[in-house]
C-alpha cells in the first residue's frame, strides 16, 4: 500500500521520461541510419539542455551564455581530431604546451570535460563573489558567448577560424581516422551518457544540495540567513553543469563530425534557452522534452519543406520565435511545467479536503 | 606606433564613440527607466536602417526624411510591442528576456525573408573628406557625431524638462506613489518603451552609411550595446556617454597595436572586469539635479 | 512585585546574551538609529515596541549582519560580532531570524522550508551526502506540529494562506535551533484567533529560548511580554515592565502623537 501510494504520488514527468528512455532505447530497432545518426545529436543536445536546466531551471541563474562551455568541449575535440589526423590547414609541428594533452590519449575526452568545468569556475569565482546577480549575470554570459565567438574565429591558427574543423572520427576516446564506430554503436555511446546524466541530475536535484538550488533561487538572501554561502553552492552548480555542457559538446562534434563558431556563439546559447523554455524548466523533463520536439521537428519539416523552398532553415526560426513568444504568454511553465501544475493543483485539492474531512470529524468527535 | 598614427586612431575612435552613444541611447532608457532588458534593441537598429535605405537610398527622399521615418516607425512599433507584449512581463525577468528575444527573432527573420540576404549599401549623405595634416576623417562622421549629441541632448530635454519627462522619472523613483497622484503610468510606460525603440530605429537610419545594410547589422551590436551600458551604468545617460568613448577610444587604440578582432574581445573582457568591480556602473555619480 | 514577574526576576541572574554599544547606522545622511545600548539575558523574552520608522527593523539588521552599523559594537556571549556576515551570523553564533512579512522559499513545500532550515548541514559537500534520520524526520514533524502546519507539510509556501506563512517562517526560525531567536512583527496580518495562537506558540518557548520580538499588536504584547523596550526616532526611549512603559509620560507622548 505505501508503495502504491508513493508511486500514486510520483510526479508524471517521471513517467514521460521513463517513456522517453524506452524510446530511445529502442529508437534504432524500427529507424534507419540517417534517423539513428539525427537522434544521436539531439541526444548531445539533450545533455546540453538538462546541464542548464541543473544552471536556470533550479538555481535561477539564467546564462545566455552557456554555449561557451558546450564549445570549449567541443573544440577540444575538434583541435585534437585535426592534430591527430594531421588537417592540412595545420601549420604548426608542434601542440603549444597548454594543447598539449590534446596528443595523449584520453587526453582529449579529459580536456572536453574538464576546461568547460576549469572555464565555469573562473567565471563563477569571478561572479559569483561580487554582485552579479539576475540579469547582469545573464547579460554578461550572453557577452562572453559573443566574445568567444569572436575568439575562435580570430584564433584560426588552432580554430581554422570561420571554415571550422572536420572531426571524422567517431569514438568516445580516440582521435585517429581509422578508428570509427558505426552510427548504430555510437548511437549507444551517447545513450548511455545522456542516461548517466539524467540519473545524476535527478540524484542531484532531490539532495538537499538541490533543495539549497532552489531555495537560491526562490530567495537567495533568505538563505544567507540561514547560515548557507550561496556563492559555494552556485560555483559548484556553474561547475558542474559546465562539465555536463563539455560533455554534450564532445558527444555532439562527434556525432556531427564538425565544429565551427556557431556552436559556441550567440545563436546556440539562445536555443538552448528556448529548448528548456518551451518544454518547461525546473524538471528535467521539460528540458529533454522540448529539445527533443523542437530538434526532431526541425529536422523532419526540412525533410519534408527543403524541396519546396531553399530558405527553410530561415522561416523555421521564424515560427521557433513565434513559438517562443506563445509559450511565454499561454504557459510560461512550459509544456511539462503545464502538466505537473495540474496534478499538483489535484493534489492539493484532494489535500484540502482531507484537511476538512479531518476538521469536520474532530469538531463532531468533542463539540 | 608614431603619434600621428596615435591621433588618428584616436580621432576615428571618438567617431566610433558617437556611434556607440547613438547606438545604446534607446538601451539605457529602456533599462534604466523601465528595467526592461529589451533583447530587441539592436534589431530595431537594423529595422532603422533598412528604413533609411529605403527612404533615402532606393526612394531618393532626403536624409533627414528618413532620419525621421525611422524614428517616426519605430516609436509606433515599440508603443505597439510595449502594449501588446512587454506590459504582460513587467518584473519577470525570464519572461521578458524571452519575449523580447522572440521578438528579436521575428524582426530578424522577417527583414531576411522579406527583404533577402543582399547587403544594402547606403550613399554618405555627406561626401567630403577632411584633413588636418596626417589625420584623415569623413564628414559624415563629423555629422554622426552631432547627430549623436544632438539626439543626448534631446533626450536629456524630453527627460528632464517636459511633463512626461517628469512622469517618467517619477514613475521610475516610485511607481505607486506616481499612481497615487492620478497619473496613467501605463501611458508612461508605453511612451517610455516607445521612444527607447523610437532611438533605437533613429541610431539605425543614422548609422546606415556606414554599415552594410543586411539582416544581421543587428546581432553585431548586441555584444557591444549591452555590456556599453551595463558599465555606463544602467540609468545614467552621461555614463553610457562616458563609457562609449571609454570602450571605442581604447579599441581603437588596441586594434591599431594588434588587430580589431583581438582589440574588441580585449576591451570587452575589461568591461565585464570593470562591472564586476563596479556593479552599479562606473559613471553612477549623480545626474544633473 | 506581583508574581507574575518571577520569570523575568529569574532572568536578571542569568548571563547576558545579547549586548549592543552605543550602535549607530545612518543612510545617507540620515540618522536611522543612534546610540542604542541594550542588553538582554539569557532566557529572556525582550519586546520591542515603537512607531512605525522607529528603527527596529533596522536593530535586527545590524544584529543579524544585514546592514553595518556607523558606530558602536554587537556583542553576543560575549564575543564582537559587529560587520560579521550574515551566514556567519547564522551559522557560527545561531542567531535566527524572523523578518518582518513573510519570507520563505515560495515555490518549495512547507517540509522542504523546514528542512533547509533545520541547522548543521549547511555545508556543500555535507548537504551533498546528507540522508535523512529518523531523527530529522521527527524533528521536523514537531515543528510542523508546533506551528499547526503539520496537515500542510506538503503544501507549496505559496499556496498557504498569510498567517499560515507567518507561522512557516517562525518554524524555520525554531528549525535553526538557535540561542537568539529573532522576530519581525511575527502577528502582522494575522487574525486575532492566529494571533493568539502565535502568542501561546512563542511563550512556550519562554525561558528556554532568548526571545528578541517586536511587535504592534499591544494585545500581543500583553500576551507574552514582561519587559519592553520603546524605540522612537531612533532612539531607545524607555525599558521597563509594561506596565511600567505604559504609564511612562513620554510613551504616552509618542502614541498618542501617532493616534492623531
Ligand atoms: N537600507 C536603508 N536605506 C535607507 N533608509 C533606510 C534603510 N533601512 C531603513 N531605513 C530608514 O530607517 C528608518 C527606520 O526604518 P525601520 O527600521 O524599518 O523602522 P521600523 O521597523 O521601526 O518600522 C526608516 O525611516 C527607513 O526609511
Ligand atoms: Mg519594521
Amino acid at each position: 500500500m505505501p508503495l502504491l501510494t508513493k508511486v500514486r504520488q510520483l510526479p508524471v514527468n517521471r513517467w514521460i521520461d521513463l517513456a522517453l528512455f524506452l524510446f530511445l532505447l529502442t529508437f534504432p530497432i524500427w529507424q534507419n541510419t540517417y534517423w539513428v545518426y539525427i537522434m544521436s545529436g539531439i541526444m548531445a543536445y539533450m545533455i546540453f539542455a538538462l546541464s542548464l536546466d541543473l544552471l536556470w531551471g533550479y538555481t535561477g541563474l539564467m546564462s545566455m551564455g552557456h554555449s561557451v562551455l558546450f564549445g570549449a568541449g567541443g573544440y577540444m575535440i575538434g583541435i585534437a581530431s585535426a592534430w591527430a589526423n594531421q588537417a592540412d590547414w595545420i601549420k604548426f609541428d608542434q601542440l603549444p604546451w597548454f594543447l598539449a594533452i590534446l596528443s595523449q590519449p584520453l587526453g582529449a575526452f579529459l580536456a572536453a570535460l574538464f576546461l568547460p568545468g576549469l572555464i565555469a569556475l573562473f567565471i563563477g569565482l569571478f561572479m559569483f563573489s561580487g554582485k552579479i546577480r539576475g540579469v547582469f549575470f545573464s547579460l554578461i554570459t550572453l557577452a562572453l558567448a559573443g566574445i568567444s565567438e569572436l575568439f575562435v574565429i580570430n584564433q584560426s591558427r588552432y580554430t581554422h577560424g570561420d571554415s571550422g574543423i572536420t572531426v571524422t572520427s567517431r569514438t568516445l576516446f580516440s582521435n585517429s581516422d581509422s578508428q570509427r564506430l558505426t552510427d548504430q554503436q555510437f548511437y549507444f555511446v551517447v545513450l548511455a551518457f545522456l542516461l548517466g546524466s539524467y540519473l545524476l541530475c535527478l540524484w542531484l536535484v532531490n539532495t538537499r544540495t538541490g533543495k539549497v538550488l532552489q531555495g537560491i533561487r526562490e530567495n537567495e538572501s533568505r538563505l544567507t540567513y540561514l547560515g548557507y554561502k550561496p556563492a559555494a553552492f552556485k560555483l559548484f552548480i556553474f561547475m558542474l553543469s559546465g562539465m555536463m555542457a563539455g560533455l554534450a559538446g564532445m558527444l555532439f562534434v562527434r556525432v556531427q563530425g564538425s565544429i565551427n563558431h556557431s556552436a559556441i556563439g550567440i545563436n546556440l546559447a539562445t536555443l538552448v534557452l528556448v529548448w528548456v523554455a518551451v518544454g518547461g524548466r525546473g524538471n528535467l523533463t521539460g528540458a529533454l522534452i522540448g529539445t527533443l520536439l523542437l530538434q526532431f521537428s526541425e529536422t523532419k519539416l526540412n525533410s519534408v519543406f527543403s524541396g519546396i523552398s531553399a530558405d527553410f532553415a530561415q522561416y523555421w526560426k521564424l515560427v521557433l520565435g513565434l513559438l517562443l513568444l506563445l509559450i511565454v504568454f499561454v504557459i510560461p511553465k512550459g509544456l511539462i511545467g503545464v502538466l505537473l501544475e495540474q496534478q499538483q493543483s489535484r493534489q492539493g485539492r484532494d489535500r484540502k479536503a482531507a484537511i476538512m474531512r479531518k476538521e469536520v470529524h474532530s469538531h463532531d468527535a468533542n463539540p | 606606433m608614431s603619434p600621428s598614427m596615435l591621433l588618428q586612431l584616436l580621432v576615428s575612435g571618438l567617431a566610433s564613440s558617437f556611434v556607440l552613444l547613438l547606438t545604446s541611447l534607446g538601451l539605457v532608457i529602456i533599462l534604466g527607466y523601465m528595467k526592461v532588458v529589451n533583447l530587441a534593441h539592436t534589431e530595431m537598429l537594423m529595422s532603422g536602417a533598412f528604413i533609411c535605405y529605403y527612404v533615402y537610398q532606393a526612394a531618393g527622399l532626403p536624409f533627414i526624411v528618413a532620419l525621421l521615418v525611422a524614428f517616426a516607425v519605430s516609436f509606433l512599433f515599440g508603443a505597439l510591442v510595449e502594449r501588446l507584449i512587454i506590459c504582460h512581463f513587467y518584473g519577470k525577468m525570464s519572461e521578458t528576456l524571452l519575449a523580447t528575444y522572440a521578438l528579436s527573432i521575428l524582426l530578424k527573420q522577417a527583414a531576411l525573408l522579406l527583404l533577402g540576404k543582399n547587403y544594402k549599401k547606403v550613399d554618405y549623405p555627406v561626401k567630403t573628406v577632411f584633413q588636418w595634416g596626417p589625420v584623415y576623417l569623413e564628414s559624415y562622421k563629423l555629422v554622426v557625431a552631432g547627430l549623436a549629441i544632438l539626439s543626448l541632448l534631446l533626450t536629456l530635454l524630453f527627460i528632464y524638462k517636459t511633463k512626461t519627462g517628469r512622469m517618467i522619472r517619477a514613475a521610475m523613483q516610485n511607481r505607486s506613489m506616481t499612481e497615487s497622484l492620478g497619473i496613467n503610468t501605463k501611458k508612461i510606460d508605453t511612451i517610455t518603451f516607445a521612444y527607447g525603440m523610437g532611438l533605437a530605429g533613429l541610431a539605425g537610419a543614422i548609422i546606415a552609411p556606414l554599415s552594410t545594410v543586411t539582416y544581421t547589422l543587428g546581432e553585431s551590436w548586441l555584444t557591444n550595446t549591452f555590456m556599453n551600458v551595463v558599465m555606463g551604468g544602467v540609468s545614467s545617460l552621461f555614463g553610457t556617454f562616458a563609457s562609449s568613448v571609454l570602450i571605442q577610444e581604447s579599441v581603437s587604440v588596441i586594434s591599431g597595436l594588434s588587430n580589431s578582432v583581438t582589440a574588441q574581445i580585449i576591451v570587452l573582457l575589461v568591461v565585464i572586469v570593470v562591472v564586476r568591480l563596479k556593479p552599479d556602473g562606473l559613471f553612477t555619480a549623480k545626474e544633473r539635479r | 512585585m506581583t508574581p507574575t514577574h518571577k520569570p523575568a526576576d529569574k532572568a536578571e541572574a542569568a548571563p547576558v546574551l545579547l549586548e549592543t554599544r552605543g550602535l549607530s547606522v545612518s543612510f545617507n545622511g540620515f540618522q536611522a538609529l543612534s546610540d542604542i545600548s541594550l542588553s538582554i539575558r539569557q532566557g529572556e523574552l525582550r519586546v520591542i515596541i515603537g512607531p512605525n520608522g522607529a528603527g527596529k527593523t533596522t536593530f535586527m539588521d545590524l544584529i543579524t549582519g544585514k546592514a553595518k552599523p556607523t558606530a558602536g559594537q554587537v556583542l553576543f556571549e560575549g564575543q564582537d560580532i559587529t560587520g560579521k556576515s550574515a551566514a556567519e551570523i547564522a551559522r557560527r553564533y545561531k542567531i535566527g531570524r524572523k523578518f518582518q512579512g513573510p519570507n520563505v522559499f515560495d515555490n518549495m513545500t512547507v517540509a522542504e522550508n523546514i528542512e533547509l532550515a533545520v541547522a548543521g548541514y549547511e555545508g556543500l559537500t555535507q548537504s551533498l551526502f546528507f540522508r535523512a534520520s529518523a531523527r530529522f524526520r521527527h524533528r521536523v514533524t514537531e515543528i510542523l506540529e508546533q506551528i499547526e502546519l503539520a496537515d500542510y507539510r506538503s503544501f507549496m509556501a505559496t499556496d498557504l494562506s498569510h498567517g499560515q506563512r507567518q507561522w512557516l517562517e517562525i518554524g524555520m526560525v525554531f528549525a535553526q535551533d538557535p540561542k537568539l531567536i529573532i522576530l519581525d512583527e511575527p502577528t502582522s496580518g494575522m487574525t486575532a484567533d492566529e494571533t493568539r495562537k502565535t502568542g501561546d506558540m512563542i511563550k512556550k518557548l519562554k525561558g528556554e529560548h532568548t526571545i528578541l520580538v517586536v511587535e504592534h499588536d499591544m494585545d500581543f504584547v500583553r500576551q507574552v511580554a514582561d519587559y519592553v523596550t520603546v524605540f522612537n526616532l531612533g532612539k531607545r526611549l524607555v525599558e521597563g515592565t509594561l506596565e511600567a512603559v505604559q504609564q511612562d509620560p513620554e510613551v504616552q507622548a509618542v502614541y498618542l502623537k501617532e493616534a492623531d
